[in-house]
């Protein structure tokens, strides 16, 4: 039973961490929490479901699908409103708002499309499971903490290795500096845009593959991924993933002491504990009064 | 009243006060000049509490601020405008200045909303507040957005708040850069007076003339550190000081 | 006839709700994600204590308005002291937390079966029955929250939040508390949600948690939007709106299903749009800083 749930919170924690990391890069890149997010991986999740169903359940070409509509969106999404909103000089509360009146016009209008049922995408290939010691793990949770070592990985090294990720990072700390060495920062956003909607999709069409499409699934994985980005300390992406991993874990285990209505609750619950004791995160550097 | 010791104060490895000591007069005007970077607004932050020391500390009437809130420093009677120039800008001029106004009983929920005894306070409030706008000279922009006066009508506005906030201590960033000539005199003379009723005034400045017309004491710092402290005759002809701008 | 009242009194009611989250967002600047879940516990407080123990209207009402500022306080509390970014996503917190309670503590809510059979309200010997009668108590509640949100927002206090809104900074160094003041709007904007969720419930009769979701949250914000942050008119415009689109969508012959995702979609698109062009909305006072 315990290696079952390590398993299990592993995997959803894979998948939050995912999550926590393009959230966190989106706002390590805008400087403001990007609820729309949700809405780019819930298109990128339906997209790969429906081309998986019409290219006869190849999901490669799926995946590819889900990456691209992503990719698009997210870049879409950025350049017709929030890029605007920035050169008009929006306060963040809103473009907040904005970001939360395209994710739910968005996640409604996917219900309005394709309706409010689970559909089930992902064939029987994908629920093949093998034992391990007590725990069963099927191949499509082998593959989600596969994809997410690979994802997490390229990340890193895209941060801490490039000379992109020194600039993302340079940017992070000081944009005004950082347009003085003629980095432009609506570039950069761009490309932060990209590479958080290409890794959260990947994470939606995992989560998608396992207990099926809905137009709330990038919702409900947003929820945990910001928790996930808090409780990491919002700026360091390796805290992040940390955090998203716990709390996978945390989550299993929390539904299996009590019920799965209560996950999402006692998840919120650690995050104003959070709030309470350490706000910046387990990883991140304090947080610094008002600049004055 | 005003006393830093020993302050020092680090960001992220650069040293921006080094073991800073002064003793502030009760009243009068201090100049502090320097280049850019030798720790004039970090000594300013301190002082009006918006930063702590990493060591050493700055007491104001024997409080140590290091220990107070901002808003808590405020209400010992220190006034001070922001280098990057802030105020209220979607509200007027005259709410600009109403809001500094210190101890206003209506800021209470329970008076706010049982509306009593607030009446009289504000219309006194709204009286004092013309008046000093009328002295920095903003008598024709009371009713104006904030935001869509001149930058230099801005600065007397912040200048308006920090008098009527009745602070026995005032700390201006600059208070007449980009400001009007003509606004120049009136504003030395209102500094002047302020000195007259006994407060401390401490500007940032880098403008030699004014310094020399109100500065009882000037405080020249370079690098974090302080490098003279003196009447300014006596520091000004220095040809050390001037180096130091120089280079 | 019958039928306009009934609209009528859901407007009244959630203007009252509106006018709580403007003063929040519209005057303070502070985003709240949680009105539905005080709207919720309002309601279910007053459901309960009156199904369950018989207590009286206004007993259920100061109850459920207590809870919600005891609520809304503690979770200011928790991430005002941070930073403001943060007071978000706290609400973010408390409304699913808050659903979750509604939906899963069945002991205690009856979870997605709600709380059926709410005795009519009887206040002070006035017994509330009739539509009409529900009509004066609905918008009596709302004048007394615009009274009271007029009050404060036209006073030295009003003053402070208004300039919390623009530059937290320069107002606290003109020696305002401004932790303080938050808290204290905070939780007058949660007891006036809880008071238009008592109304609701005892309206209604009948209570379900699908009514207090985060989806119903983001719908008000929109709503407050919409009618215009920081005026005294705009939540009432917000309100109709609110009520009368599902209806004139059902009206044309919409689905219910549908007619729930198109306002959603109207809603959230309109919330785009009004902070792209016009963030004042239809009466606001405020801009957001355009």
């Amino acid at each position: 039973m315990f290696t079952q749930i390590l398993f299990n919170g592993l995997v959803a924690g894979a998948i939050y961490a995912l999550v926590a990391l393009g959230f966190s890069l989106r706002f390590q890149a805008t400087r403001t929490f990007d609820f729309s997010y949700a809405a780019v991986i819930t298109l990128s999740a339906y997209a790969a479901g429906k081309v998986f169903e019409y290219s006869g359940a190849n999901w490669v070409i799926s995946a590819l699908a889900g990456c691209t509509t992503a990719g698009t969106v997210g870049v879409l999404l950025d350049v017709t409103i929030f890029r605007p909103m920035r050169r008009s000089g929006a306060r963040e509360l809103a473009i907040l708002l904005a970001s939360l009146g395209t994710m739910v016009a968005v996640a409604n209008s996917i219900s309005l499309g394709f309706g409010d049922r689970q559909q089930i995408i992902g064939s029987a290939v994908t629920h093949n499971s093998i034992a391990l010691g007590s725990a069963r793990i099927t191949s499509l949770q082998l593959a989600t903490i596969y994809v997410a070592l690979m994802v997490g990985g390229f990340c890193w090294y895209a941060y801490h290795r490039t000379r992109w990720g020194l600039v993302m990072r340079a940017l992070a700390d000081d944009e005004v500096l950082a347009r003085c060495y003629g980095i432009s920062r609506e570039r950069l956003i761009l490309q932060a845009t990209i590479l958080a909607a290409v890794i959260g999709s990947s994470a939606a069409i995992l989560s998608a593959m396992d207990t099926g499409l809905s137009p709330l699934i990038g919702f409900q994985l947003l929820l945990p991924g910001v928790v996930a980005s808090v409780v990491g300390g919002m700026g360091r992406l390796g805290g992040v993933v940390i955090a998203g991993c716990a709390i996978g874990l945390i989550q299993q285990a929390a539904g299996w002491i009590t019920s799965a209505g209560w996950q999402d609750p006692i998840l919120f619950a650690i995050l104003l504990v959070f709030l309470l004791v350490r706000p910046h995160g387990v990883f991140g550097a304090p947080l610094r009064r008002s600049a004055v | 009243m005003f006393l830093c010791e020993k302050l020092s104060k680090t960001f992220e490895g650069v040293a921006a006060l080094v073991d800073v000591e002064l003793r502030f007069p009760e009243s009068g005007v201090v100049a502090v000049m320097g280049p850019n970077g030798a720790g004039k607004t970090t000594l300013f932050n301190i002082m009006s509490g918006w930063q702590r020391p990493d060591s050493g500390r700055c007491t104001f009437g024997a409080r140590n601020l290091a220990k107070l809130a901002p808003y808590q420093v405020a209400r010992l009677g220190v006034a001070r405008t922001f280098q990057d120039l802030r105020f209220i800008k979607e509200v007027s001029v005259l709410e600009n200045v109403l809001l500094a106004r210190p101890k206003q009983r209506g800021e209470s929920l329970f008076r706010a909303i049982f509306g009593i005894g607030i009446a009289d306070a504000e219309r006194q409030n709204q009286e004092l507040a013309t008046n000093i706008l009328t002295l920095v000279g903003l008598q024709d922009k009371i009713g104006s957005r904030a935001d869509e006066i001149s930058y230099g009508e801005q600065k007397l506005l912040t200048l308006a708040c920090c008098v009527a906030s009745e602070a026995s201590v005032l700390l201006l960033d600059e208070p007449v850069a980009g400001v009007h000539p003509g606004m120049v005199r009136p504003i030395s003379s209102l500094l002047l007076s302020l000195k007259a009723q006994g407060k401390l005034v401490v500007l940032i400045e880098h403008d030699i003339e004014i310094i020399r017309d109100l500065a009882d004491q000037v405080i020249v710092m370079d690098s974090g550190r302080v490098i003279a402290v003196g009447g300014p005759h006596d520091v000004l002809g220095r040809p050390e000081i001037l180096k130091a701008y120089i280079e | 006839m019958e039928y306009v009242v009934h609209i009528l009194i859901l407007i009244a009611i959630y203007t009252t709700l509106a006018t709580s989250l403007d003063l929040l967002v519209g005057e303070t600047g502070l985003l709240s994600a949680a009105q539905a879940a005080f709207f919720g516990v309002g309601a279910y407080t007053s459901a309960l204590l009156s199904t369950r123990y018989g207590l009286s209207f206004l007993s259920g009402v100061a109850a459920g308005m207590a809870l919600a500022i005891a609520l809304s306080t503690l979770v200011a509390l928790i991430s005002l002291r941070v930073q403001e970014d943060y007071f978000v996503i706290a609400t973010f917190a408390l409304q699913i937390i808050a659903f979750s309670i509604f939906n899963n503590w069945i002991d205690v809510t009856q979870g997605p079966s709600g709380v059926a059979n709410i005795p009519p309200p009887e206040i002070l010997g006035w017994n509330v029955q009739a539509s009409g009668d529900f009509l004066v108590l609905a918008a009596g509640v709302a004048a007394i929250a615009y009274c009271l949100v007029s009050r404060i927002t036209a006073s030295p206090f009003g003053r402070v939040l208004r300039a919390i809104r623009e530059d937290d900074v320069f107002t606290q160094a003109q020696g305002k508390n401004t932790l303080r003041f938050k808290l204290e709007v905070s939780g007058i904007s949660a007891g006036l949600a809880a008071a238009a969720g008592s109304v609701y419930a005892y309206y209604l009769t009948f209570i379900d948690p699908t009514t207090f979701t985060i989806t119903q949250s983001i719908l008000l914000i929109s709503m407050v939007i919409l009618g215009g942050a920081g005026s005294r008119m705009g939540p009432l415009v917000g309100a109709a709106f609110l009520v009368v689109l599902p209806e004139a969508l059902r009206f044309v012959g919409i689905s219910s299903a549908s007619a729930a995702n198109l306002q959603a979609i109207l809603y959230g698109a309109a919330l785009v749009g009004l902070m792209m062009v016009r963030p004042r909305g239809l009466l606001g006072r405020y801009s957001f800083g355009q």
